[in-house]
């Protein structure tokens, strides 16, 4: 059971291989990691539009090449692309193509929300990923907690009132004088820092009352008003590029280990772009040992954005509801699956 | 920017009652673009409007979708351009003015033409 997985959501083209019956990804290709293309701070929605439409089928082929198999419909059984949510034009492509491809082929195809792709990525690298769980997806998007049912059912517990934290990460990094994007090199400096001696506090929103929500538009706003203050020329950007990701893990975890205990569930799953933070790692680690939960998170390059966890997501929308008809539009603003 | 009103907020609440007398206003076809630095007030600013509108719920930041949709007494669009370098008249924004509809746009600063489209803009800074 060969699965094409395609993801053209937001700026990266994503093409893989998974065998889903063996639970084995073949191949995977990530344009950004090719380095194609130099990233920078912003995106043209009609520029990346058109680079998916270029990449796309050179991609298609090398991924076959390096998995080893033709690219026909005697070895892809299912054919499964991101519909939303994410950039229009990017999904156009991107869910085009899977029909294309399947109507040629006469393959099923089905149409993949991004974030139940998110939400099945840490099964990649662990297949016995317990369910029910409590999801924490972060990515420059989104940060939202759920309680997953299984790899198709899903709701909602909580979520942020105004920003996401990898956009917060982003924006506090543009404040820094950073490089778009500034998640790994604020993650280095808060791994490296002294936690015992933070510089300044910043204020953790929310985190003490009892609601299951994020708030990092305030976090943004109380780091912008020290940067401007008398006090902060005392400080290296470093510390307080440091202490702004130590406020937002304390709030991530907070609430996703409150989301653990009023559901009496002791697994959390974490993943979306900013899982791949290795100090969120680290503090997850140790406050889960603490209170006696277990956290996972997807291997590094599956926090990310890829295509080979649409194509397991796919694959598990197919098994449960079969393929998607030709009439299938996308959806930029789609919410995750409920069951 | 000599012409029209001007506005002092000494707090989140005071941005919040300003924008809600904006949205109180609107009658639908309104395009505002707003203008002003990270953390002037721009977001709090238009959920202040959305409150006008009668819209109920969060309102949560476009930055990464561009757009969010709300509905109320008329229907906000709230874009963003603050990830854009440039394709703006291929986003469809124009497109998404009507007499149904109070567009606000973030970071409308990005688009120099956005200023001819707006029927409104507001400029927002930091006091002391």
């Amino acid at each position: 059971m060969l699965v094409l997985g395609i993801d053209t959501s937001c700026d990266d083209t994503s093409v893989a291989i998974y065998d889903a019956r063996e639970r084995r990804l073949l191949s995977e290709k990530v344009s950004s990691r090719m380095e194609l293309h130099a990233r920078y701070g912003g995106v043209v929605p009609e520029i990346a539009a058109r680079q998916h439409l270029e990449l796309l089928l050179p991609m298609i082929e090398s991924v076959h090449e390096e998995a080893g198999v033709a690219p026909d419909p005697e070895t892809i059984n299912l054919i499964a692309a991101t519909r939303g949510p994410g950039l229009i034009g990017g999904l156009l492509v991107g869910l085009g193509c899977a029909k294309a491809l399947s109507l040629g082929w006469g393959v099923p195809y089905v149409g993949v929300n991004h974030l139940d792709g998110h939400l099945v990525s840490a099964i990649l690298t662990n297949d016995m990923l317990p369910y029910p769980h409590i999801a924490l997806i972060v990515s420059g998007g989104h940060s939202e907690i759920y309680k997953a049912n299984s790899p198709t059912e899903y709701f909602l517990l909580g979520e942020t009132r105004d920003d996401a934290a990898g956009e917060l990460l982003d924006k506090v990094g543009r404040l820094l004088g950073l490089p778009f994007p500034a998640g790994e090199i604020i993650d280095g400096w808060a791994l490296e820092a002294d936690p015992e001696e933070p510089p300044q506090k910043f204020p953790r929103p929310l985190l003490n009352r009892d609601v299951l929500e994020f708030s990092f538009s305030g976090l943004k706003t109380a780091c912008l008003y020290f940067m401007r203050s008398e006090e902060a020329k005392k400080y290296s950007r470093e510390s307080i590029g440091a202490e702004v990701l130590r406020a937002a893990v304390d709030c991530l975890l907070g609430k996703a280990f409150l989301a653990c205990r009023t559901q009496s569930i002791d697994t959390l799953v974490i993943s979306g772009g900013v899982a791949s933070s290795r100090y969120l790692h680290r503090e997850a680690g140790k406050r889960a040992v603490k209170e006696g939960f277990n956290v996972t998170f997807p291997d590094p390059n599956h926090c990310t954005d890829n295509a080979s966890m649409i194509a397991l997501a796919g694959w598990y929308r197919f098994e449960k509801s079969g393929p998607d008809d030709y009439d299938l539009d996308c959806d930029a603003s789609l919410m995750v699956s409920t069951g | 920017m000599t012409e029209g009103l001007s506005n002092i907020s000494r707090s989140e609440h005071e941005t919040l009652e300003i924008g809600k007398r904006i949205g109180d206003a609107c009658t639908g076809g309104e395009c505002i673009s707003l203008v002003g630095p990270l953390g002037s007030g721009k977001s709090v600013l238009t959920r202040g409007i959305a409150r006008g509108l009668g819209i109920k719920g969060t309102v949560r930041s476009p930055s990464f979708n561009l757009m969010r949709e709300y509905s109320g007494r008329l229907i906000l669009k709230h874009w963003d351009l603050y990830r854009l370098e440039g394709g703006f008249r291929e986003l469809g924004l124009l497109e998404s003015v009507d007499n149904e509809s109070v567009v606000v746009i973030e970071w409308a600063e990005r688009w120099d033409e956005l200023e001819s489209f707006s029927t409104g803009i507001i400029y927002l800074d930091y006091g002391d």
